[in-house]
C-alpha cells in the first residue's frame, strides 16, 4: 500500500494538477506491483491520468490514515509540523480527494495550507478541475472552489480571463452529468455580479448549450435568472425586444421538440417575470402567430387518422372550467387570454410537426405528453383563482380513469 | 402484486448496517457517519423498533464527534460543520439525551454562523446554502434556543424569502434553480419559524404535484428521475401546505413499496436498485405520511416521530 501511494504521490509532483486534463478510474490491472523506473499501475496519457479499479481501495486507505494522523496533529499546533509532514499533508490529502471529494476534511486542511502560503492558489484551482472531471456533481469539491475563487480575484490581473474559465468548468460540468445542480448554481453564483457585457456573453452560451440539450430543465433556469438580471440592468437598452425574441424562441423549441416539459417551464416562466422586470407581453401575439405559421381553427389529421382541431382542445378545457364555477376575468394583468392561446397554437404547430415524423413508433406518445403539457400549462394559468382545487383534481381524475379525456387523446 | 412493508427485514437491515466495518463502502461514507446514524436511528424508531439499537452505544458515538466549540463533526476527527450537529442534536432528542450537551454553546455556535444578510454558512468557510438555514432554525427550536440573542429570526426569514422563485419553489442561494430538496428546507424552516404566510401555496403546491410521474414515483425536478427520497422532500412540503391530496396516494404507496429490499431488507432510490439507510429512512417515513398503517406518525417539518417533537413541548 504504501509504495503505491508513494507512486502516485511521485507521480503528481512531477506532473501537478496544471499540466493534467483529465482524470478518471481505469479497469482493474493484473498486478498493483510498482516498478520504480515507470509509474505503473497509473497511467499517464497525455495529460489523462487513469488510477486502476483495483487500486482504489488501498490507496484511499493509506492515504487517509496519512492524511488524518498529520491532520489531527496540525489542528493541535501547526507549528510542531516539520516542512516535510506539511508537504506529507498536501500529497495525502490530494490523493485522497482524487479518490473521494466529499472528504470536507481534507480541503479544510488545504484552506489553511493555502493561508500559510504553503500552497499556490492558481494551482489549487487546477486540482479541483482535475477533481471535478472525474467527480462533476461532489459539493464539497464545488464548495471548495466558490471559497477559492475570491481569493484567485483579489490577486488576479484578468479578471474576465478568471471568469471565463470558471464558465468553461461549470459547463464541462454540466456536460458530464446532466442536471448538475451543483455546476449551474456555481455558474449563477460567477454570473450574477459580473458587469452587463459578461452577463450578455453568458447568456448567449447558455442559449447555444441549451439548443442541443432541450431536456435540461437546469439550464433553462439558469437562462432565465441571467435574463432577468439584464432585463433589470438600467444600463440594457433593449429589454422589450430581448424579452420578445426569448417568447419566440422558446415557442419555436417547443413545437421542434414536442414532449418535452423545459422549454414550457421556460415559457411561462418568462411571462411570470415579465411582470417584475415591468414589461407587457401581449405584443407578442401578431409576431408570434405570423412566425409559427399558424392557421385558427383548421381540423388536422391525427396520427392514426381521426379528427381534431384546436377548437377540440379548448373546449373540452372550457367545459371542465364551466363544470366549476370560475371567472378568467379574476386573472389580472391581461396575460391569461393570450397565454390560453398561445398553449392552443403551440399544439397546433406541434401537430405539424409531428405528423412529418409518421411511421415513428413513439409519435403517438410524443404527441400524448405534448397535449398533457400544454393542458398542465394552461391550468397553471389559473393558480391564484378560486376552485382550482377543484380542476385539478378532476384532471387527475380523468387521467386516472382514462375515461374522462376528450376522444381525440384517446385515439393515440 | 407490490409487497407489504417488510418491517422485520428493514430493521435487521439498519441494525446490520454496522457490522459491514470492514467493507470499502462502509469506509467510503465515513465523512458522514454521523448523518448515517440518524437516518438509521429515526428509521427504527419511524417502523416502532426503537429497542433494536443500542441508545448508550449510539449517544456515546455521537459524543466522540463533538469539537470543544461545541459543534459536531460527520466522524470522529472530521472538522465540525452544521449538517453534523444537526444530526447529532436530533439523535440526543430522540434519545432523549439533550441533557449530555450544552445548549447554550451549541446555539452560540450555530449563532457564529448567521451572516449579516440573515443566510448561515455550513462552517467557518461561508459557503451559504438555504440547506443550512434550515439546519440552523431547526436545531435550535430542538434546543428551545430559536430566538434572540442566538439568531436574528426576522432576517433568517428574510433570507429564505429571497431565494422563492417565480415558480413558487426554492433554490440554495437567490436566483438559483427551484429544487425539491432545497423547497423542503425553506418550507420546513418557515413552518418551524410560523411565517408560512410567505409561501405561494396554490403555485408551490401545482409545482410540487407536477414531480408525481405516471409510475407513482416523484421526482426533484422537471425533467429528472423518480427517486424514494423525494417521497419525503416533496410529501413533507405537500403535508405542512396541507395539499397531500394534490398527489395520487395509492401509486406512490406503490412505487415506495416496490423499491425495497424484501429479501435482504433496506428500501432503494427505485425498483431494481441496491437499498441503503437514506432511501431507507426517506421511504418510511413517505409512507408514514401518507398513512401507512402500524408506523410511527413523523413531523412533517423536523423528520423525526411527533411523539419526541411532542416531548420536547414544540407545537
Amino acid at each position: 500500500m504504501a509504495e503505491l501511494y508513494s507512486t502516485f504521490s511521485r507521480l503528481l509532483k512531477a506532473n501537478p494538477a496544471s499540466t493534467l486534463i483529465d482524470f478518471g478510474f481505469v479497469p482493474p490491472v493484473a498486478s498493483l506491483e510498482s516498478q520504480e523506473s515507470s509509474y505503473h499501475p497509473f497511467l499517464l496519457i497525455e495529460g489523462n491520468l487513469g488510477v486502476p479499479a483495483n487500486a482504489i481501495p488501498p490507496l484511499c486507505r493509506f492515504s487517509h490514515s496519512v492524511f488524518f494522523k498529520l491532520a489531527n496533529q496540525f489542528s493541535a499546533d501547526h507549528k510542531c509540523l516539520a516542512d516535510s509532514d506539511l508537504d506529507e499533508l498536501d500529497a495525502s490529502s490530494t490523493c485522497l480527494l482524487l479518490m473521494n471529494p466529499e472528504i470536507y476534511t481534507a480541503w479544510n486542511i488545504r484552506k489553511k495550507l493555502l493561508a500559510l502560503q504553503r500552497l499556490n492558489a492558481t494551482e489549487e484551482m487546477a486540482l479541483i478541475d482535475l477533481v471535478l472531471s472525474k467527480h462533476p456533481k461532489r459539493p464539497a469539491a464545488w464548495s471548495h472552489r466558490a471559497w477559492l475563487l475570491p481569493r484567485l480575484r483579489e490577486t488576479s490581473t484578468n479578471i474576465d480571463k478568471l471568469l471565463t474559465h470558471e464558465l468553461k468548468i461549470c459547463d464541462q460540468a454540466a456536460q458530464r452529468h446532466r442536471m448538475n445542480y451543483h455546476a449551474w448554481t456555481h455558474r449563477w453564483k460567477v454570473v450574477r455580479t459580473a458587469p452587463l457585457d459578461f452577463r450578455l456573453s453568458a447568456f448567449k452560451s447558455t442559449r447555444k448549450y441549451i439548443s442541443s440539450h432541450i431536456s435540461e430543465h437546469s439550464a433553462f433556469a439558469h437562462a432565465l435568472a441571467v435574463l432577468e438580471s439584464i432585463l433589470k440592468d438600467p444600463d440594457f437598452t433593449t429589454p422589450l425586444e430581448l424579452f420578445q425574441e426569448q417568447v419566440l424562441e422558446s415557442m419555436k423549441l417547443i413545437v421542434s421538440y414536442p414532449g418535452h416539459k423545459s422549454p414550457w417551464c421556460y415559457l411561462q416562466g418568462l411571462f411570470l417575470i415579465s411582470g417584475r422586470c415591468g414589461l407587457s407581453t401581449v405584443v407578442v401575439d401578431a409576431r408570434v402567430r405570423e412566425e409559427l405559421g399558424i392557421v385558427h381553427s383548421v381540423a388536422i389529421e391525427t396520427v392514426d387518422g381521426s379528427q381534431f382541431s384546436e377548437v377540440d382542445v379548448m373546449d373540452w378545457l372550457e367545459a371542465l372550467i364551466q363544470k366549476h364555477t370560475f371567472d378568467v376575468s379574476q386573472k389580472e394583468g391581461g396575460i391569461l387570454v393570450p397565454l390560453f392561446q398561445f398553449a392552443s397554437w403551440i399544439i397546433q404547430a406541434s401537430k405539424r410537426v409531428i405528423e412529418s415524423r409518421k411511421g415513428v413508433a413513439e409519435s403517438g406518445t410524443i404527441w400524448h405528453n405534448q397535449i398533457e403539457i400544454a393542458l398542465d400549462f394552461q391550468l397553471y394559468l389559473l393558480l391564484g383563482v378560486d376552485g382550482v382545487d377543484d380542476i385539478k383534481m378532476d384532471l387527475k381524475q380523468n387521467v386516472k380513469d382514462a375515461g374522462g379525456w376528450p376522444s381525440f387523446l384517446l385515439a393515440v | 402484486m407490490t409487497p407489504k412493508l417488510a418491517v422485520a427485514k428493514h430493521v435487521t437491515y439498519v441494525q446490520e448496517l454496522d457490522n459491514k466495518k470492514d467493507s470499502f463502502e462502509y469506509w467510503a461514507g465515513e465523512h458522514l457517519r454521523l448523518n448515517g446514524v440518524y437516518w438509521g436511528l429515526t428509521s427504527v424508531h419511524l417502523l416502532k423498533h426503537p429497542e433494536a439499537l443500542d441508545s448508550a452505544q449510539i449517544i456515546e458515538y455521537v459524543m466522540s464527534c463533538q469539537h470543544t466549540n461545541g459543534a459536531f463533526g460527520g466522524h470522529i476527527g472530521h472538522d465540525p460543520h452544521l449538517l453534523y450537529t444537526l444530526s447529532a442534536v436530533q439523535i440526543l432528542a430522540t434519545l432523549d439525551a439533550l441533557d449530555r450537551i450544552d445548549a447554550d454553546q451549541i446555539a452560540t455556535y450555530v449563532k457564529s454562523l448567521q451572516q449579516p444578510d440573515g443566510s448561515f454558512s455550513g462552517d467557518e468557510y461561508n459557503e451559504i446554502d438555504t440547506r443550512f438555514s434550515y439546519c440552523a432554525v431547526n436545531c435550535l427550536s430542538l434546543l428551545n434556543r430559536l430566538r434572540q440573542p442566538y439568531i436574528d429570526v426576522d432576517r433568517a426569514v428574510e433570507f429564505i424569502h429571497s431565494c422563492k422563485n417565480f415558480d413558487g419553489g426554492y433554490g440554495s442561494v437567490p436566483g438559483a434553480e427551484s429544487h425539491s430538496g432545497q423547497i423542503f428546507c425553506c418550507v420546513g424552516a418557515l413552518a418551524i419559524l410560523g411565517r408560512l404566510e410567505l409561501i405561494e401555496t396554490d403555485r408551490l403546491g401545482w409545482w410540487l404535484a407536477e414531480r408525481q410521474l405516471k409510475n407513482g414515483g416523484l421526482n426533484g425536478r422537471p425533467e429528472k428521475l423518480e427517486d424514494v427520497c423525494y417521497s419525503w422532500w416533496v410529501l413533507s412540503c405537500l403535508s405542512i401546505m396541507d395539499r397531500i391530496h394534490w398527489i395520487n396516494r395509492d401509486s406512490l404507496v406503490d412505487f415506495i413499496l416496490n423499491a425495497q429490499d424484501t429479501e435482504g431488507g433496506g428500501i432503494a432510490d427505485r425498483p431494481g436498485d441496491v437499498s441503503d439507510v437514506f432511501h431507507t429512512l426517506f421511504g418510511v417515513a413517505g409512507l408514514s405520511l401518507l398513512g401507512y398503517p402500524d408506523l410511527e406518525p413523523v413531523d412533517p417539518r423536523y423528520c423525526m416521530p411527533c411523539s419526541v417533537i411532542k416531548r420536547l413541548g414544540i407545537q
